[in-house]
């Protein structure tokens, strides 16, 4: 029992060590670089992860398992925000605003960064929550819709249909979306 | 000729948040829930760290035998004495202390009567036997109902007691004082100071006492009391259960932060129909034209977000535009009709 136990503990700290910036990184992509948002949305998986943990067969191979808690989390976090209700609110109570930019480490990079900002990010932040995690996982992480279907427990004719939604929305906006 | 080739574009961004990293403070709190984790899902004798077994030894403490945490996966996260039913809830600096780390935490207080807390970003609470503390941030309560004989649920602020008889109610706790707002049932007000005041549903009660409190008229059902009645809930008499609302005394003066809260709770009741009515009524009494400008951009997200009425929610944009311009809400805007399409309408 204590053996188990305390494998529990050892896969939990590796998973930590060994997913946490994967997990901040992809919220903040999705999240438009907002950090706060970011490590909020990180927190919730790990929490989630802990909860299950001792469920799940190959704790060491999560890779997977933690990529998908991820992006749902990133879903529904995105369809609750959606209205931008928070932010207004905090506006109107004088309370600060969160924070939507990276604070890149050199002038060099924060041009960069900045840059991809302005235009693509905008862009990919302007879609709906749905469409924008299924626009990453098919676009971004190369992963074919059936993958994407699986792994968000939807049927693959949706995960379709919001590409195509996702898709010609770009195309209006004047972006050209090659596909993976 | 710009690069509009957007994956490519998005790939590169991609490339950069390689370099990012959890922030310093984002880092220890998720350590700090990960060794959390693992503190209540093993036994004590496996903690090896001082810390953690005061903490554990401080929640064996609190709890009762019966309301400990089982260790089976399908139990609610246990943090601080509190099932962590939904949101970021972590233990905060002190011992058993519990702060609300996402926009929105729901916690059930398994030693104070099952009572489900619904606490918002900030939030810190902490329990002692049976008294809540609400140490900052605002709190929704739900009590059940307190059998006959039974002990009733208490909350401690920081200017008194609110003892609960079975209800549901509202606190905000904000450095130097605070106030409570009661949606159903019944509470009692014990300040320090030896004022005792009751509330009935839909009063309010702020803390500290103002130096010469003047009574308002109370509603019909309400008992006589120095508590008084939520600002953007004029006195008004009291409704007989089943009739509909009444209209408002004309004109009385807009509370903002009163107001947003009747509109979040309208939204979180899935009533999106009255939270746009509320705000559109508030933006013709509002003459603040920055004010007016907030309140009709978010009449628009909820037409647009939540409403099924593109053609209205296309409209309101149109007018908002018209009335206040783009110059702060444009991009939002722009994106917003776009998705509906307006153009096309």
């Amino acid at each position: 029992m204590k053996t188990e136990e305390t494998r529990h503990r050892v896969v939990a700290a590796e998973l930590y060590a060994r997913h946490r910036n994967m997990v901040f990184r992809q919220c903040l992509l999705l999240g438009g670089g907002n950090r706060d948002w970011a490590e909020d949305v990180t927190h919730d998986v790990f929490v989630r992860l802990l909860e299950q943990l001792t469920t799940l067969e190959d704790p060491h191979d999560l890779g997977g398992w933690i990529r998908r808690v991820t992006m749902n989390t990133c879903m529904t976090r995105l369809r609750r925000d959606g209205s931008i209700w928070s932010r207004v609110r905090a506006a109107l109570l004088g309370q600060a605003r969160a924070s939507a930019a990276l604070s890149p480490e050199t002038p060099e990079r924060q041009v960069q960064v900045a840059q991809q900002l302005e235009g693509a990010w905008e862009q990919l932040s302007r879609l709906p929550g749905k469409e924008r995690v299924v626009f990453c996982m098919r676009h971004l992480d190369g992963m074919k819709q059936r993958e994407i279907a699986a792994a968000l427990d939807l049927s693959e004719g949706y995960v379709s249909k919001l590409l195509a939604r996702g898709r010609s929305r770009m195309q209006a906006r004047g972006w050209e979306v090659s596909d993976a | 000729m710009p690069d509009r080739d957007l994956v490519g574009q998005l790939k590169q961004v991609q490339a950069a948040l390689e370099q990012e990293q959890l922030s310093p403070a984002g880092e220890r709190r998720l350590r700090r829930l990960v060794e959390e984790g693992g503190q209540r899902r093993w036994p004590r004798a496996l903690l090896l760290v001082p810390a953690a077994a005061a903490a554990l030894a401080l929640a064996l403490l609190l709890w009762p035998e019966a309301q400990r945490p089982t260790l089976t996966p399908a139990a609610p996260a246990l943090i601080g004495g509190f099932q962590v039913l939904d949101g970021a809830a972590r233990l905060s600096g002190a011992p058993g202390r519990v702060h609300c780390g996402s926009t929105r935490c729901t916690l059930r207080a398994a030693g104070i009567g099952g009572s489900r807390l619904e606490m918002t970003a900030g939030t810190v609470v902490a329990q002692e036997q049976q008294l809540l503390l609400l140490l900052q941030g605002r709190l929704d309560l739900d009590v059940p109902r307190v059998a006959p004989g039974g002990a009733p649920v208490r909350v401690r602020v920081s200017h008194g007691v609110i003892t609960v008889l079975g209800t549901r109610f509202t606190v905000w706790q904000r450095q130097g004082g605070g106030r409570v707002l009661l949606r159903h049932g019944q509470i009692r007000f014990e300040g320090d100071q030896g004022r005792r005041v009751e509330l009935a549903p839909g009063q309010q009660l702020r803390w500290p006492a103002a130096p010469e409190p003047k009574p308002t008229p109370p509603p019909a059902l309400a008992p006589a009391h120095d508590a008084t009645p939520p600002p953007s809930r004029p006195p008004t008499p009291a409704r007989a259960p089943g009739k509909k609302a009444r209209a408002r005394p004309a004109s009385p003066p807009v509370d903002i932060g009163s107001l947003l809260d009747r509109v979040e709770r309208l939204r979180l009741q899935g009533r999106y129909a009255e939270a746009a009515r509320i705000l559109g009524r508030a933006i013709s009494r509002v003459g603040d034209r920055v004010m007016k400008e907030r309140l009709s951009f978010e009449q628009g997200t909820v037409l647009t977000d939540h409403l099924s009425d593109g053609p209205a929610a296309c409209r309101h944009w149109r007018r908002h535009l018209r009335a206040h311009g783009s110059a702060r809400y444009g991009a939002q805007i722009a994106a917003a009709m776009a998705r509906l399409e307006c153009q096309a309408r």
